[in-house]
Parts: C-alpha cells; structure tokens; sequence
C-alpha cells in the first residue's frame, strides 16, 4: 500500500508541474525584487499574460485536434490595422464607429481561420504549411492597408472612438479588461472542452482521427472550427493591443505564434493532438508571462532572457515525456490502487 | 506604358534598398531618394531587405544583374554588408551608402550619415535639462545587436553619466517595438517606485512608453526619443513627448541622389566619402518646423 | 548458400526449442517446439490468432521470446533486433509489404544496408546491377530504366518479388514469407511458386504461413500446424492431407455437426444491397456484390485477405463512395456519402484493426464508449455527465466488458476488452445493421465467447448483424449463412446447416483451386 500511495504522489506531482513551476517561480521572484508582489504588479502581470494567454488558448483547440496554428501572430496584426483603418480612415473618407470596427476585424479574422480550416480539410494541405502561407498573406495584407505605416491616434481627435480604447485600458472591480476577457473566454472554452460533445470530438479527431470518423463525427467541420476560433482569439488580441497603443501597427505580433504554442505545451498538451487542456495553457502562459515580466524587474538582459525562455520550454517538453514513460509503468500498481479503494469490477 | 513598349526605357536605372517599408523613417528616406532620381531623369525600384544580410545580398544580385548604374543603400550591417557593396562596386555601380555607415572605405562612393552620436548627446542633454538635471530614470534600448543602437545608448550616456544626481535604475532592449516597450515599462515602473524620465532609442519605443505611463495613470514623466517622426512630432505637439532627435533622412537622401547624378556626368561627386550631417533637436518650442523627416520652415 | 547439400535427407538448419511468448498476461505461444529444414518448404499453419506471427517475429528478431531458445547450426542464437537476424541468414517477407514506395527498386533492395564507396557515398552502380542479378534470380528480370521508377508505380505483385529480392540479395539461408499470395493474381502467383522451387534447389531453408490449403499442399514438404498457441500436429509431404489439415486447426473433425442452436427462419429483408462496387487504385476491389440480410439475422462473409471484405464493409460503412449500387435500409435507399448519414440511417462498423480505426487511446474508456452518441446526452449544448456514465456504464456491462472503472485509459484494457468496447460504442447507437470486420481478430478466447455470445443475443432481439472472417470457426459458429467472397465478388452462399469447412476454402480461393 505504501508504494501504491507513492507511486499515486509522483504521478500528481509530474502532473501539476506547470503549478509548481509557477508557484516557485512567484516566490522567487518575490523574495528577489521588492515590488512583485504588489496588487497593482499582479495586474499588470495578468493584463501581459492575457495577450498570450488568449491566442495560447485558441491555440489549444487546434493543437488538440491534431493540428497548429502558425497565423496567430499576423491575424492579430491584419485585426489591429483593419480596426485602426476603419477607426481613422474608413470607407470612402467615412471614418467607422467602434463597434462596426471592431465586428468586421473580428469577422476578417475568422475569415483567415475559415481559409486555414478549408485549406487544411478539404485541401489536404499540411497544417504547419497552410498556416505559414496565412501568416505571409495576413501580414502582407497589414501592410498593404497602409502602405506600411501605422494608424496613429486611434482615440479620434474629439475623443468620439473612446469606446475602441475601452477594449484594452478599462478596468471592472481593479482589474484590467484584457485579463476579464482572458477568464472570461478561457473559462468557457474550458466548459466547452470538457462538457460538450463538440469538445469531446475535439480530442477524438486529434486522438485517433480514423476512428473518429467511423463514430460519425464531422472530422472536417470540427478541424475548420478549432482554426476560425484561433483566429477570432487572435483577432480580439489584435485588437486589444490596438486599443492599448491607441495607435495600431502592420508589424504588431510578430513571433507571437511561437509564444503561444510555448504556452501550450508548457501546459502539457502534446503537439501530436489529443491529449492536453485548456486550463494547462492557461498556466504555460502564466509561466511565460511571469518570467518574462520578473527577469525585466530584476533587469536581467534580453538575450539572457531568450535563452532562459528556451531552457524552461525544453525542460517542460522532458518532463512531459517523463510523466507518460512513468504513467504506463506505474498503471499496474495504479489499477490495484483503485481496485482497493473499493472501485470493483463492474 | 504603350509607348515604354515599343522604345524601350533608356534610363539608368537607380536601386534603392532600405530596411523596411513598414517604418515611416526608412520609407521617408526610400520616397526621397526615388523622387529625386526622378527629378533628375532615372528610372528607379526600391526594395527592402528587412534587416536581413541575405536578402540584401540578392536584392545586391539582383541590382546588378538589371545593369543598375546607382545603388543607394541603408545597409543591413556594418560588416556583413561589405561584401555585397564591394560585388556591387566591381560591377560597376556607383554605391551610395545612406543612414548607416560600413566598416570598410573605398568601396562606396559616398556614406552619406546622419551624426547618431551627436543626435544622443543633443536629446540626452535636453533630456537632462527638462529633468532638472536630477532623479531616476529608465531606459529602452533599440535591438541590441543593431550598431544605431549602440551609438545612441553611448552617447545618451556620455552626456547623463556626467551628472552624479541623474541615476539609471533599469534599461530593457524593447527590440525597436512599441508594442514590447509598452509591456516593458509597465513592468518596469512596477519594479522601480520613482521614475521621473525615459530615454528611448527610437520614437516608436518612446511612443510605447507614453502609452504605459498614460496607462499607468502618472503624469509629468519626461519621455523623448530618437528619429523626429512624424507620430512623435505630434506628440510632442500635445505634450506627451518631451524631445525627440530629427535625423534629416529626407536630406540625406537627396544629397546622395545629387552626388550620384554629379559622378554619372563629371567623374568625380566632389566630396570626401564620409559625410556626416547633423541631426536636429526637435521641442514643443519647434515642433511646427518639421514634417515627414525634413525641416519645412 | 556456401555449400549445397549432396544427401537426400535434409537436415535441420534451425530449431525454435520451447518458445513461450507472453503479452502482459496473455499467452501468445506456449512452448512450441518448430524445426526448420533445409532445401524445403517448412509450412505452418494455423487460424488467426494461433500464434503463427508471434512465432515469425520472434525468428525475425522484432521481438523477444519470453522462454526458449533459438539454435541455428549448432549455436544459440541471441536475436535482439531484426538485424541480428539479417546478419544470421533470416530473412522475413511480411505480409504487409515494406516496400517503400518513393524509393526504386535498387533502394528498396539495398534500403538500410547500403552499398558504399569510400565509407560515405552510396554506390548506386553496384547497387543496380547486383539489384538487377537478384531480381533474375528470382525470374523477374527487369531493365535498368524500369529500376529508376518509384515502388509505388509497381504492381502488388512486383512489389512482393522486389521485397523477394531484398532478401535474396542478402544471402538468406532462411527466408521467411508470410502469406505472400494474399494479394498476388494467379499469374503472379505461379511466378513465385516457381521462384520458391529454385531456391528449395539452391540449399534455402523456406518458412511458408499461408491460409490457402491448396497452396500449402501443392509446395510443402513439412507441416506444422498450431492452434491456441500450441503445436497441434507435425506431419511430412505425403502424410498430409486436406482433411489433416483441417481437422487439426479447427480442433474437429470437418464432418462433424458444429450448429449449436435453431437457426432462424427467412424474415423480411432489413438490408438490401444490389450490385455494389467499389475501386481501389483502379483495380475493382468489391465487383458488383448484391446480398440481403434478414431483421434479426447473422450473415457471415467467409474471405481470404485481399477478397475485398473489408473493403464491402468500408463502402456500407459509408467510409468510402462506391461507383455503384443501391443500398436499402427497411426499404428506404441509404445514400453512402459519409460514415454520420450512414450512422443516422441505422448502419454502424465496427472495423478490423481497433488500435488504427476504432479507439481513441487518450480518452477515457467511458469517453471511447459514447463517442458515437454524445448528441444523445445534450442537454442545451452539454453533456449531461450522469447520464453518459449511467448509459456508458449499461453498454459495459451489456457487452460483458471487465474493466475496475471506466474512467481508466482505454489503453489499460486487454485486447478483448477494448474490442468490446469498440462494440459497445456501435450498439449505443441502436443500430438496425451492425457491421463487424473480424469481430475478434487478436481477442482471446474467453473474451471470443463473451462476444459470440452477445452477438446472438442481440440478434435474437431482431439486430442483424454481417460480420466477415477468416475464420472457419467463427464463421461455423455464428452466422445463419454464409457468403464466400473471392477477388471482389460473391463466389458461394452457403446456409449454416450446409456448411463445411471444405467448401468454404474451396469457394474462397476458386481461381487457384482450378489450377492447384
């Protein structure tokens, strides 16, 4: 019984690892830089770790259904400039509100996912290629927009698109909006992964597609919607980072692809598809951020920065393929574990 | 375009590369120097290397397989640039090195720059002024391995680390970004309690840094920047920027273009290779003078 | 191939003394004892599942034996790996071809142990031209513009004598070829017999596997027949018959009664199908097949590998489009777009490889169960989880499956087990037509009976039920009737009272038959 108990320990602790890395990372950087542990930090350190967060978290669902997403990035700039064109301006010398701003970059965004999701299925292009292509065109297409410059200004010079500005800089009970929409979204897509059937198909198309199929899921139409749904998260980080700036840049997001699928796998999730969660991205993002944002306080220098990224990336991926060789070596003594709490065979 | 059909272009064909065309500075300078050479009756294309050796060296091939006679170039790196110029120059091209200067002479026929060292110093001064020459400050570095950025940070320091009341707490490399410099100085006004001023390499940094003060919700923190463009020329209008420096890219363009025209028909541009031109500082007080990269007034 | 044997006697090259094969704690082989001669076709024989592979594979060195020991002209051979055969003389033709199909056939031949100059650089000359040799050896001469094509431009049955030759050109003493005619026409066919014949002459040691009876007794010269993991019966050329054969695989005697129960009486058609047909890469893989099966009745599809069974189930399935043919279900046409129409309609699969088509081994075994009907316990968009654990918990016990909890990995369960796991998934459908491809292929016996036994319980509440097999056994055992199928088409219909064992191999294989 001893050690089944544990056996059961080591498998728990493997598994919140991201926590833990987490967690000892708060504590260091609390003990090493006196104003971590702030209230007002702690908030600013969410509001960074939502723009990752976000895109890490649509991400999430491509990955697990077998897939990636490397557009990210440039639908978030494409989102950020087509919002910041419409807002200064728009069609014909007609400057848009915020709202009609904001509803069609959002709609051009799942417009690119909707192209990488058919490109994917119905093409039979490899994802990692169909998604490079997109990260290419959406970028260039940012750039066309304005002919390579930025939209300055976005508030308008009479303060009439403050709504747009809202997106990113307002607060709800102390807290920042960016990090509102960052539970707000990554809490229902949580539901929607673990309690709907579209969720539980999810991780069936990513897990073994074939069989999938024979079960009679709509393989094709799950894979497209995971890609449109990365897109829209991508689009909404577009566009708060735009309302934050209030000026809105072509070359905005650039390599943020990479942060996010570090994110996601920080949390477990194995790019092969299938096995992962929403909530382990939510913590990866949080183990980048909180690094990122801590080695700045301490001033340690960027290139120092960049390799400690890499080293605790690589580490993660280790760990994970620890956790499953010890998994399937430890599940005799697991199942007798169960077997003697009373769970008999049925 | 019909009548280009049938008699073909006898033009000399200028190239011009720049970084990038998605930087209102480098796009200044690309727009300046085509319309010159228009002016001055060439045919022109312009193309971007994105900071990147490589691309630079086909876009060089390229030039010179098109039988380009001039070549103006903002160079992707002071040493890995060298080789590419000297193809160029063996080919024949009269090669015009603008904005960023290479680390071999003889090859250009002028390296036409504007005085980066002096532009710090100038800001950094003005910096120091409008601070009372006194309080901790913060500082965000352009890409660290860009040699513009090194400059800029040297002569920043070489006027503020004379003043023993003037402190750095932090610099953070905000890679030219002002999405990252945003971020950073969020986080680093969080790190340090008091911070009275932010020097930055670039406008676009500088203009990330208002954005996180103003987020911040702080008010008379004193911010400047490095380049005069125009976002930060408005900015110092409504005073959210302190100073910048206007690196006259516009009339270093046109100065290039002119000598080439001048070696085309004499042989000779007349000048010494290094060429360096000033940058000017640019306030509240002068703001209206400035437009696009060139002084108006 | 160092010296060739003078003596009429043929002696014993290699001996597999006592092997014991273990998968956690089932028991694949039992201390089987099996002599290798040579200049002679060794055939062994026996159903799926008996053991015939796991004995291959450990000879071929993919895998390692639990107890025993393999001796080999006098030394005990220690094979940890597939090359520690090739460098002992055994050579393995499997019978799921390895040819790689974006390389030529000289790469194919010398892939993994190629020939080189100056320790780096592959000498694609010599590779050609001993490539070319092998391939003469083994009558399929072939000109050096037609070695620069891709395998994959090959037929089936070059590809099979390309991967003869990989072992030939290796200098096999032993050469090991599983079920190599289950895709080969006739005419291919006879090309490898005779292959077979020269190098019986030229001192090679042949390991034959093969289902199709008069195959064996045209080429065998020793028999080892094994069932259940165990050697049921040796016998040499002449000893052996067909009856032989058959009596010991299937553990009776062939005349003997196998009907267990009152079979049903015709009942009015639940599915109809009418001159169905389907191609793979051009060739007509299922030919106008027509048939129709009653409510509550078992129909079996007796076929060898390669007589487009799985390839009938798949187009019912909706898994892959026909060019033509009707298919009614109750009377109403089913169109065969997709695998969700069909499921709708009432037909559901489950298919023959469970590890590449039916589980999805991250989930859960609850998850793996009620994949298929999650719409079922929606409630405003989500899964209600009580009622998916009360029905998954149902369809568990229904098919018998013995697992401590069903939120376990799937992975955790036996083969049987996560068989019927993949049935449970299909019957919480309520289907009308349930589809079964090698409904126990790799299960164990108890858990055989366990789903035989479901199965007729279902259709003795009015499921119908097709499955197809390669087993006499399982096709005496459960189907009411039977179809023959043999290169796409429909060959004989039996009913089960009609039934025997003869007859089935014989219309399963007609066009061989004729000429053997």
């Amino acid at each position: 019984m001893r050690k089944i108990g544990w056996a059961d320990a080591v498998l728990l602790l493997l598994k919140l690892r991201a926590v833990l890395v987490l967690v000892a990372l708060l504590i260091l950087f609390s003990v090493l830089t006196p104003n971590f542990l702030t209230a007002n930090n702690l908030s600013i350190l969410a509001k960074h770790v939502a723009i990752s967060a976000l895109l890490a978290v649509g991400m999430t669902f491509v990955v697990l259904a077998g897939g990636i997403d490397l557009s990210v990035g440039s639908v978030a700039g494409l989102s950020g400039m087509v919002a910041g064109g419409l807002l200064t301006v728009g069609f014909y010398g007609h400057a848009s509100g915020a709202a009609v701003a904001v509803l069609i970059a959002l709609l051009v965004s799942c417009l690119v996912g909707l192209l990488n999701g058919v490109m994917v299925t119905r093409l039979g292009v490899a994802p990692f290629i169909a998604t490079l292509g997109t990260l290419y065109i959406a970028r260039g297409a940012a750039l066309l927009l304005s002919h390579g410059a930025a939209f300055p200004n976005l508030g308008g010079s009479t303060g009439q698109n403050s709504g747009f500005l809202r997106i990113g800089q307002s607060f709800l009970f102390g807290i920042p909006s960016p990090v509102w929409m960052m539970a707000l979204i990554a809490a229902i897509t949580a539901l929607i992964a673990r309690r709907t059937p579209f969720g539980r198909h999810v991780y069936a198309v990513g897990g073994n597609e074939r069989a999938a199929r024979l079960s009679g899921i709509q393989v094709e139409r799950v894979r497209i919607i995971t890609y449109v749904f990365s897109s829209l998260c991508a689009g909404l980080v577009g566009l708060v980072i735009a309302s934050q700036l209030e000026s809105a840049h072509p070359a905005t997001g650039e390599s943020f692809e990479l942060n996010a699928i570090a994110a996601v796998v920080l949390g477990g999730t194995s790019l092969m598809g299938g096995r992962g969660s929403i909530g382990g991205s939510l913590i990866g993002a949080f183990v980048i951020g909180v690094l990122a944002d801590g080695l700045v306080m301490m001033g340690v220098s960027e290139f120092w920065q960049i390799v400690i990224k890499g080293v605790v990336i690589v580490l993660a991926v280790t760990v994970d393929q620890l956790q499953l060789r010890l998994q399937t070596r430890l599940m005799p003594a697991l199942l007798i574990s169960r077997a003697s709490l009373g769970k008999v065979k049925i | 375009m019909l009548a280009g059909c049938r008699a073909p272009d006898r033009r000399l064909l200028v190239v011009v590369l720049v970084p990038s065309q998605d930087n209102p500075f480098f796009k200044a300078e690309a727009d300046a120097a085509a319309a010159r050479a228009l002016e001055l009756g060439y045919r022109v294309r312009v193309d971007a290397h994105n900071d990147d050796a490589y691309r630079q060296d086909n876009l060089v091939d390229a030039a010179i397989a098109s039988n380009a006679a001039v070549l103006i170039l903002d160079n992707a790196g002071a040493d890995s640039s060298v080789s590419a110029v000297r193809r160029a120059a063996r080919a024949g091209i009269k090669c015009f090195l603008i904005d960023r200067a290479i680390n071999v002479t003889g090859l250009a026929k002028a390296q036409i720059l504007s005085d980066n060292d002096q532009g710090a110093q100038l800001v950094a001064a003005e910096f120091a002024r409008a601070l009372g020459r006194k309080g901790d400050y913060v500082e965000l570095l352009g890409r660290e391995s860009d040699t513009n950025a090194r400059v800029r940070t040297k002569g920043f320091h070489a006027v503020l680390d004379t003043l023993p009341r003037m402190k750095m707490v932090s610099a953070q490399s905000a890679n030219w970004s002002q999405a990252e410099a945003f971020s950073k100085t969020e986080t680093m006004l969080q790190a340090h309690g008091e911070i009275f001023g932010i020097i930055a390499g670039n406008d676009t940094m500088a203009l990330g840094a208002a954005a996180a003060v103003k987020s911040a919700g702080l008010k008379g923190i004193v911010i400047v920047g490095f380049d005069g463009s125009p976002d930060a020329i408005a900015a110092i209008s409504s005073g959210e920027l302190e100073a910048t420096t206007l690196q006259p890219a516009v009339l270093i363009s046109r100065l290039a273009m002119d000598e080439a025209d001048q070696m085309i028909k004499t042989g000779t541009t007349g000048k010494p290779e290094l060429q360096i031109i000033p940058c000017e500082l640019v306030t509240k007080a002068n703001a209206g003078a400035y437009r696009n990269f060139e002084r108006i007034q | 191939m160092t010296a060739t044997p003078q003596d009429s006697s043929p002696q014993i090259v290699l001996e597999a003394l006592g092997m014991t094969k273990m998968y956690g704690a089932q028991i694949a082989l039992k201390d089987v004892t099996f002599r290798v001669r040579r200049c002679a076709v060794n055939v062994l024989i026996g159903e799926n599942g008996a053991g015939k592979s796991t004995l291959m594979r450990l000879l071929a060195g993919a895998e390692q034996a639990s107890a025993g020991e393999i001796v080999m002209d006098g030394h005990v051979l220690h094979l940890r790996s597939p090359r520690d055969a090739a460098a002992a003389g055994i050579e393995i033709v499997h019978q799921e071809l390895s040819v790689l199909d974006n390389l030529n056939v000289a790469e194919n031949i010398f892939a993994g142990r190629e020939l080189v100059h100056a320790g780096i650089l592959v000498d694609q000359v010599n590779e050609e031209e001993r490539s070319g040799r092998a391939l003469s050896n083994i009558g399929m001469p072939m000109d050096v513009q037609a070695m620069q094509f891709p395998a994959d431009k090959l037929s089936l049955g070059c590809r099979q004598l390309v991967e003869l030759a990989r072992s030939l050109a290796h200098q096999a003493k032993i050469l090991i070829l599983d079920e190599p005619t289950s895709a080969l026409s006739s005419a291919e066919s006879s090309v490898l017999f005779r292959v077979i014949e020269d190098l019986k002459s030229r001192g090679v040691a042949i390991i034959y596997i093969s289902h199709r009876l008069h195959e064996l007794l045209y080429l065998g010269d020793y028999f080892t027949v094994l069932r259940d993991g165990r050697v049921v019966g040796e016998g040499k050329r002449g000893q052996v018959d067909r009856t032989w054969i058959v009596e010991r695989m299937s553990g009776r005697s062939p005349g003997a009664a196998v009907a267990t129960r009152i079979r049903l009486q015709p009942t009015e058609p639940v599915l109809e199908v009418a001159n169905l047909s389907s191609h793979q890469q051009g060739r007509p893989a299922v030919n106008g097949v027509s048939f129709s099966i009653g409510k509550g009745e078992v129909v079996g599809i007796y076929g060898l590998l390669g007589s487009g069974r799985t390839e009938l189930m798949e187009a019912l399935a909706g898994l892959r489009k026909p060019e033509t043919g009707v298919v009614k279900l109750c009377g109403n046409r089913v169109t065969l777009d997709n695998v969700a129409t069909t499921i709708r309609a009432g037909i559901t699969l489950a298919p023959e490889d469970r590890q590449k088509d039916g589980l999805v081994p991250d989930l859960s075994i609850r998850e793996n169960i009620s994949l298929a009907s999650l719409t079922e316990f929606s409630r405003h968009g989500f899964l209600a989880r009580g009622d998916e654990a009360a029905r998954a918990k149902e369809s568990a016990a229904q098919v018998q499956i013995s697992a401590f909890d069903l939120e376990l990995p799937v992975t955790t369960l036996s083969g049987g087990n996560q068989q019927k796991v993949v049935l449970a998934r299909c019957l919480m459908r309520r289907p009308f037509v349930l589809l079964l491809d090698e409904p126990t292929r790799g299960v164990d016996v108890r858990a055989k009976a366990d789903i035989y036994a479901v199965l007729r319980e279902l259709a003795e509440k009015g499921l119908s039920i097709l499955f197809t097999s390669s087993e006499m056994e399982e096709t005496h055992l459960l189907a009411d009737r039977v179809l023959v199928m043999a290169r796409g088409s429909i060959s004989a219909e039996f009913a089960a009272a009609a039934l025997t064992d003869e007859a089935l191999f014989a219309a399963a294989s007609p066009a061989l038959e004729a000429q053997a």
